[in-house]
């Protein structure tokens, strides 16, 4: 069988519990969505709720809700802060996610109210690779290590 | 695109259902005040109501990998997708089961692609799993598609906990959508098949199977009748992405909420369960809600809310990590 192949940009942070990707602006905005693995293994993604615009959240808290074809739970917040804009298109149609994820398929914009304290905590640069090699060896034998 | 329904969430036109008080009568009369909700591993799940699933207590797998000869226009083998593969692992059926059971599963789904008569191949493996049901106390349940004699008779010596099947009883449904040479005799003769053979026989309906339409939904019930089965499941035709099965109106909730209460009124002693394969999002949360209405016995995956709906109903809820009507 081919071996999967998973698309990470390198201009991207990553939380590495939950499989977000994270695009942050001069202005400790930051851009939230799945990542490449994260997104194979939820499966076709097919419903989202996301807490509205406001919402003050903290790292690791629930900031929505998704159904997908190998999941239905919640989804996390990577940064502490607060919602400053959810992705309605996303919402009305989560095929979107599935088709571009790191574009069009952004769910989140936080305004970071911890970055420099939590950002540590994020995989980027070159931590990148060996996390991404071993995100791979760990899907291939998660059937027996889940 | 076209009008086609992808996976997402439908849209769908909210009416008020008003299911028949005497379905929750007959489930009374019947069974004890509770209902199962079940979290088999196919997923991962997590809602308000329930944290405590686990992937590895109820697994599948799939006896051919990804592969299926049939390549049915609602499925395209994407079932398969999220099952362990036995192909790919360095042993037999028995030191897969040997070594899920050390991690702590309890049960297992036998499933896989079927060949272009409409069968599993599982023939091959029934040595294995008499050992694993004897040696390691699985529960075992098989996904034999439409299994001949043979196949029924070495199904019996493994003691399997449930045969699961589809059972379709129009003949457009079986050509068009399964790609299948067969008749709805065949699916009857199945039924016959096992219940001669003393298997505990689960079949499945699916509503609007046939794109969305609703065709044969009531002959495939009057058949599961004729031999009352140990457990009968309802789905729901989700298309899934990328099989490229154009859908364009789904069974609306008042064609839906009517067979649930053909069903229950029909099979009045039988559990009825509502399965996986459903429409999720807004439209979910009114089917489950319905099913509960109906005095179905269980539901699998149930939307949020669904446990606080069933006790404002009286009812118990509990929840198994596994199929459709396994008990540990």
């Amino acid at each position: 069988m081919a071996k999967k192949e998973y698309t990470f940009p390198t201009d991207l942070f990553y939380d590495g519990k939950n499989h977000m990707w994270l695009k942050k602006d001069g202005d400790n905005h930051i851009l939230v969505g799945i990542d490449a693995i994260g997104l194979d293994t939820l499966g076709d993604l097919a419903y989202i709720t996301l807490k509205p615009k406001g919402t003050e959240v903290k790292k690791g808290e629930s900031i929505g809700t998704l159904e997908a074809a190998k999941m239905t739970g919640d989804i996390f917040a990577p940064v502490s802060g607060k919602i400053i804009s959810i992705n309605n298109a996303c919402v009305e149609n989560p095929g979107i996610v599935n088709e571009d994820q790191y574009n069009k398929g952004w769910l989140v914009s936080i305004e970071a109210t911890e970055w420099e304290n939590e950002n540590n905590q994020l995989i980027s640069g070159e931590n990148l690779q060996p996390w991404i090699e071993a995100e791979i060896h760990r899907m291939e034998t998660q059937g027996f290590d889940a | 695109m076209s009008n086609a329904l992808p996976l997402y969430a439908p849209q769908f036109a909210p009416q008020t259902i008003t299911i028949n008080p005497i379905c929750q009568e007959i489930r009374k009369e019947n069974f004890a005040d509770k209902v199962t909700f079940y979290a088999p591993g196919l997923k991962q799940y997590s809602t308000g109501e329930y944290k405590d699933h686990s992937v590895t207590e109820f697994v599948s797998i799939s006896v051919t990998g990804e592969n299926c000869a049939l390549d049915c226009e609602h499925c395209k083998s994407k079932s398969l997708h999220g099952m362990l593969d036995l192909m790919n692992f360095n042993g037999s059926m028995y030191d897969m089961c040997d070594r899920l059971a050390e991690k702590g599963t309890k049960g297992v789904l036998i499933s896989g692609g079927s060949d272009i008569h409409g069968q599993v191949p599982l023939l091959k493996h029934i040595p294995d799993l008499i050992r694993a049901r004897k040696d390691l106390g699985l529960a075992i349940r098989v996904h034999p598609g439409l299994p001949d004699e043979e196949t029924c008779a070495g199904l019996a010596e493994v003691d399997v906990d449930g045969v699961m099947l589809d059972i379709i009883g129009d003949q457009e449904t079986i050509t068009e959508i399964y790609h299948l040479d067969k008749t709805p005799q065949d699916y009857e003769d199945v039924l016959e098949r096992l219940h001669r053979y003393k298997l505990p026989a689960i079949p499945h309906i699916i509503l609007g199977h046939y794109y969305g339409k609703m065709l044969g939904e009531w002959a495939a019930l009057e058949m599961i009748k004729k031999y009352p089965p140990k457990t009968m499941v309802l789905v729901i035709l989700m298309p899934l992405q990328g099989t490229g099965m154009v859908v364009e109106k789904l069974p609306s909730l008042d064609e839906i909420g009517s067979f649930f209460e053909l069903s229950r009124k029909s099979l009045p002693q039988t559990p009825i369960i509502l399965g996986c394969a459903r429409p999720m999002g807004p439209m979910k949360l009114e089917i489950d809600k319905m099913a509960l209405d109906a005095g179905l016995n269980g539901l699998a995956y149930p939307a949020d809310g669904m446990v606080e709906y069933a006790r404002e109903q009286g009812v118990d809820p509990n929840f198994i990590n596994a199929c459709c009507g396994v008990n540990w």
